[in-house]
């Protein structure tokens, strides 16, 4: 080491000590037995010393089940996928009370649905627009709808698009048709308000008994002027049989 | 992209790389100065402690029945810890990656006439039915509670009495994972402020 | 071990544990920071900056992101200031004869690299330099330098084709001797 920077480490040592005599000869009583005593106490609190583990999962998982998806968290952060999601998602899980290969098996799916989102959207979407895709593909929304929605809104996020999208799906608007609505939508440059109102009176639509495709057919047209389903909206390569 | 021009591409970055990773590096001593400029550094602002402090002999004189006290109350404060830590943890200050972020107050109401209770779980809070209760409204049907998220995609659920987890009636839907209970979603910020 | 436990270490007080992420990142670090600022005076003073930037806020890094990109971030941005205050002072020596008969002079043999590279770099835009390096050199995505920069993806990939255009022709035909 350098002259002068032995010169700063001693002083950075000397402003520490705050003029206490040096004596190279005692052992220091207090700092050995404070640190013991610390020690002592984690120990009966149980954790680990140095935490290299999320601490939250190593205090909600068993420590087989947090080993395991500490490694699929890895790996995801490794691709660049965000990494909190996956970490709400296993701790669902132990707050759930689910069995520990089940939370594996979940945060994996999840993992690879952040990615396939990633594929369809581009690297250039924030982690909110991921979670929402994979959320949306969880839900069996196909990838290249997630890139149609991409590419008519490129500069804004798609988050309330997929959301609703997602949301349609699940009360079971087929999935052509609400694809095809939400992108309809999106193409007509609604707001996300707007489309979340749309969202909402479909489904009291479907709440009143209303069949969910035609519900979000008519809501859709009501909003955006024409609109008559997924066979009229979506290029030729996409007629039904090969969907959305 | 035509074949030529990717291959042009392709020479200039290979050749490219090529120079830059033999660019040669400052004389060795530049690391070693680095590193002892770090050692004369503040440590870290969380959890710093001078380590070499602790490492370097030093005289103390105290009296043994301190030192003995001392060590009493560290066992009772780690004991009391112990207890303690483990209901409280979950309840912590949100994740470090939250922190930097702006967070939005976004409230969250439920009518339930029929709950004695109801709790808010999310992402957000760790699903922990412990961590965030919500307390009725001047209607005494309503519950509710104000909670401040960072922008983007959240899901949650209320869960009434302690045991029974539902969606939010009035929120969009994500599809259930693979832990089966509903999963309300709720858009905050600039994707839609709390929309 | 992996950087993400290595900064937990130092956050724990292990202090030590700095040294080892210093040694794995600085060779990068320092092969930017010469091409990007040309000579190694320069290149040193922002690399101990950096190293000591880093080490202050290793309390905001988070574990998600890279540490290299977060570190190349803190480093992107001492390069910038490095030059924008060496622009500066050139600018004040330009108009001050006494302060600049008085100043040393960075020759380029001694502490710079007179490669065909650094030629070629030298000529660019610094904002197009940088993009280069950081995408030719270092490798990186630009979905991180947008972040590292502040830039849009767009902006990054065109100064990286303005960039490669210029110095595309000088480069082959220099390595081509």
């Amino acid at each position: 080491m350098k002259a002068d920077a032995r010169a700063r480490l001693t002083a950075g040592l000397e402003m520490v000590r705050g003029g206490k005599r040096m004596d190279p000869g005692r052992s220091g009583l207090l700092p050995a037995l404070t640190a013991a005593m610390i020690l002592a106490a984690l120990a009966l609190a149980g954790r680990p010393s140095i935490a290299a583990t999320d601490p939250r999962l190593g205090a909600r998982l068993d420590p087989e089940t947090a080993a395991a998806v500490e490694a699929v968290i890895d790996a995801a952060r490794d691709k660049g996928l965000p990494v909190e999601p996956l970490v709400d998602r296993a701790l669902e899980g132990g707050s759930r009370q689910a069995p520990g290969p089940r939370i594996v098996a979940s945060v994996r799916s999840l993992a690879a649905d952040l990615e396939t989102a990633r594929e369809a959207m581009g690297a250039g979407s924030s982690p909110a627009e991921l979670v929402a895709g994979a959320a949306a593909v969880a839900a069996g929304v196909r990838p290249d709808t997630l890139a149609r929605l991409r590419a008519a809104r490129p500069r804004e996020s798609v988050v309330v698009p997929l959301v609703v999208l997602t949301d349609l799906v699940i009360r079971r608007v087929p999935i052509e048709t609400a694809g095809a609505a939400v992108l309809a939508a999106t193409r007509a440059h609604v707001r996300d308000r707007e489309l979340m109102r749309l969202r909402q009176r479909i489904d009291l639509d479907i709440g009143a008994g209303a069949p969910p495709a035609k519900a979000a057919i008519v809501r859709t047209r009501n909003l955006i002027g024409t609109f008559e389903g997924p066979a009229s909206r979506l290029p030729p390569a996409d007629r039904p049989g090969s969907g959305p | 992209m035509s074949d030529g021009r990717e291959t042009t591409d392709d020479v200039f970055a290979e050749s490219f790389r090529r120079e830059y990773r033999r660019t040669p590096l400052p004389d060795p001593g530049a690391q070693a100065r680095i590193v002892a400029a770090v050692r004369g550094a503040a440590p870290p602002s969380r959890g710093g402690f001078r380590l070499a402090a602790w490492l370097e002999p030093r005289t103390i004189t105290l009296r043994p029945v301190v030192v003995v006290a001392a060590a009493v109350a560290l066992i009772a404060a780690g004991a009391l810890l112990a207890r303690i830590d483990s209901r409280w943890r979950l309840a912590a200050p949100p994740p470090p990656t939250m922190a930097s972020q702006p967070l939005h107050a976004v409230q969250f109401l439920l009518v339930a006439p029929h709950a004695s209770r109801v709790a808010l779980v999310g992402d957000f809070n760790g699903w922990d039915a412990a961590a965030t209760p919500m307390r009725r409204g001047a209607e005494r049907d309503t519950w509710m509670v104000t909670v401040p998220l960072a922008s983007g995609w959240h899901a949650y659920a209320f869960v009434l009495d302690g045991g029974r987890w539902i969606q939010d009636p009035r929120a969009p839907l994500a599809p259930p994972d693979e832990f089966g209970g509903p999963r309300s979603v709720v858009v905050v910020g600039e994707h839609g402020a709390g929309v | 071990m992996s950087d993400a436990a290595l900064v937990a270490l130092v956050l724990a007080g292990d202090l030590g544990a700095y040294t080892p992420l210093v040694s794995r990142h600085y060779p990068s670090c320092a092969r930017y920071a010469r091409r990007v600022l040309g000579n190694s005076h320069d290149a040193e003073d922002v690399l101990q900056e950096t190293f000591l930037l880093a080490y202050r806020a290793l309390g905001r890094y988070r574990e998600q992101d890279r540490f290299r990109a977060w570190l190349f971030r803190i480093l992107v941005n001492q390069c910038r200031s490095h030059g924008r205050r060496r622009a500066r002072q050139a600018r004040r020596l330009l108009h001050d004869h006494e302060a600049r008969d008085a100043a040393e002079p960075r020759s380029p043999d001694e502490s710079g690299l007179d490669d065909a590279l650094q030629a070629a770099l030298g000529s660019l835009d610094p904002l197009l330099r940088e993009a280069l390096l950081l995408k030719y050199g270092e490798g990186l995505a630009y979905e991180e330098m947008a972040r590292m920069t502040g830039a849009s993806i767009s902006a990054l990939k065109m100064r990286v084709k303005r960039a490669r255009d210029s110095i595309r022709v000088r480069l082959e035909e220099s390595t081509h001797e």
